[in-house]
């Protein structure tokens, strides 16, 4: 049950702005596929998934406390380098003179934020199987 | 600063992948029993 309230309250909340980008490449015309991905919408999804993460695990008391330190912390880790990623890319916006590469910013917020997907899942899946055996005992 | 940007996502995505992929092997092999507890009951349940 956890996991898919995590699916549809927080993945598909997080992806809307890139569904949305996508939905306008498909409508409007004259519209580059370097729309679909933007910089900003891929930071801000991984910002969600990671903030989900530390709000579900802090008022958890049943479970391991190395593991929820662990993830805890990991999870602050990836919001202080989302954090910075975000505000390279609103400077890349006001100002030219900085000299970042908008690609490279780019495909390090999708592989980051594909890491966080995949972390987000490995944590709400422990969780899940956590209530699943207080279920049953 | 590119360069800065790349070699922190490196580092910090493969960790996080490697943690990723532990927690989902450590429950895996957790809630094992748990499983193969469910799936007896199942079975007695349609025996």
């Amino acid at each position: 049950m956890k996991k898919r309230k995590w699916f549809i309250y927080t993945v598909i909340i997080g992806l809307l702005p890139l569904m949305i980008r996508f939905f306008l490449f498909l409508v409007v015309n004259g519209i580059g596929s370097n729309y679909i991905l933007n910089e900003v919408d891929l930071v801000t999804f991984g910002l969600i998934l990671h903030i989900s993460n530390i709000n579900e695990l802090e008022d958890k008391e049943k479970i391991e406390r190395v593991w929820k330190t662990t993830c805890i912390g990991f999870s602050v880790v990836m919001l202080v380098l989302f954090s910075s990623l975000l505000a390279v890319g609103y400077l890349s916006d006001i100002s030219k003179s900085i000299d970042i590469n908008k690609n490279t910013l780019r495909y390090c917020a999708l592989f980051l934020s594909s890491v966080s997907l995949i972390i987000s899942y490995a944590i709400y899946n422990r969780l899940n199987k956590i209530e699943e055996a207080s279920w049953i005992a | 600063m590119d360069s800065i940007i790349i070699i922190s996502s490196i580092i910090v995505g493969t960790s996080g992948l490697v943690f990723a992929i532990k927690t989902l092997i450590d429950t895996r092999k957790k809630y094992y029993k748990q499983f193969l507890k469910e799936r007896e009951n199942r079975r007695n349940i349609n025996e």
